[in-house]
């Protein structure tokens, strides 16, 4: 049985660029965003990926979403852009569900790469909020 | 009022499982409320499905088979006077454990509920590894589903969904697993077993 514990981390961030993107591009940042989350957590010792997640909900209605259930498998995306969106700014909602994985290293993680990724393309992280939803254990007795 | 509980591991597919059966079930004139519990504190799945004009209400702040059984059972009374949905479709986290919620639900006094499903999403991908390390979480899952879905089948290796069969088999013989990709249109045939 695991006794991996759980510490999900939820954060909302933002990237700003210079100049504006096209919704599309941004997408693609988000997918390799996500797959380097899951490729850090995987890198980090005994852990089980329960999902790496990440929704930018655009202003046109639409939405950009990634997600990874491991660092091997390919990365789920979805993207639903409107009228050729193009965006300075993108504001992304991050949950990082690694059984095993301690909230400071997913909160490093998280940043870290948020940061990396956006300076590549000369822009900057703003972080909003990023949250512990506190150890989470179902050691109940069942029926 | 019918209540589908849409249970399976983290990155199953609840959520995009949720959304197709939800369109469907609207498209056929029928109300539809969807309740979200979330592990983490600033939920993804409920903003994805408010964004596709989904009507969602989140449970915060816990766990529906622990801490929140007993916002769950007030949220359907709640649903039940003020919405009045014909199905209400429920997705717990990946970490939630049915059996609980499913103990609280005798609480509910609304609207006696006509039907009381529930349906366990299966991930051929990597329910081998999950079921050796998640046994307990995985088991209890599996067990007390009325049906089971393998999603993802068009990116699973035929050795994939037969181990997911075989798994299923051992747990709970009495189901017969029905495969879904997630990336089609859902059969009617399949939506006609979960809302039935």
């Amino acid at each position: 049985m695991s006794t991996l514990s759980l510490h999900p981390l939820a954060a909302t961030l933002r990237w700003r660029l210079p100049t504006a993107l096209p919704a599309e591009a941004w997408a693609s940042l988000l997918k390799d965003y996500v797959s380097a989350l899951a490729g850090e957590c995987q890198s980090t010792g005994p852990m089980v990926i329960g999902h790496i997640k990440a929704l930018a909900l655009l202003p046109d209605g639409g939405f950009a979403r990634a997600s990874a259930i491991s660092a091997t498998h390919p990365i789920d995306t979805e993207t639903q852009v409107k009228n050729n969106l193009e965006l300075q700014e993108l504001a992304l909602t991050v949950n990082v569900i690694v059984y095993g994985l301690p909230f400071d290293t997913a909160r490093n993680i998280v940043l870290e790469n948020a940061q990396k990724l956006i300076e590549a393309c000369e822009g900057n992280l703003v972080v909003e909020t990023i949250m512990e939803e506190g150890t989470h254990s179902h050691d109940h007795d069942h029926d | 009022m019918k209540l589908i509980l849409v249970t399976g591991f983290l990155g199953s597919g609840k959520t995009s499982f949720i959304i197709n059966i939800a369109r469907s079930i609207v498209s056929a004139g029928q109300r539809i409320a969807i309740l979200v519990n979330e592990i983490g504190e600033i939920g993804i799945d409920n903003q994805l499905m408010r964004q596709l004009d989904l009507d969602v209400w989140e449970l915060m702040n816990g766990c529906i088979c622990c801490t929140l059984s007993g916002d769950l059972v007030t949220t359907l009374q709640k649903l039940d006077e003020s919405y009045r949905p014909d199905i209400v479709l429920v997705e717990p986290s990946g970490a939630a454990e049915p059996g609980n919620i499913l103990n609280a639900l005798p609480y509910y006094q609304g609207r006696p509920l006509e039907k009381i499903k529930t349906v366990t999403l299966v991930d051929p991908l990597r329910i081998v590894p999950l079921y050796t390390v998640m046994s307990p979480l995985i088991t209890r899952q599996i067990e007390k589903a009325d049906l089971a879905v393998i999603t993802k089948a068009d990116q699973a290796t035929p050795q994939e969904i037969a181990d997911a069969c075989r798994i299923i088999g051992e747990i709970n013989p009495d189901i017969e697993p029905v495969t879904l990709s997630t990336k089609e249109p859902l059969d009617s045939d399949l939506v006609e077993k979960v809302i039935s």
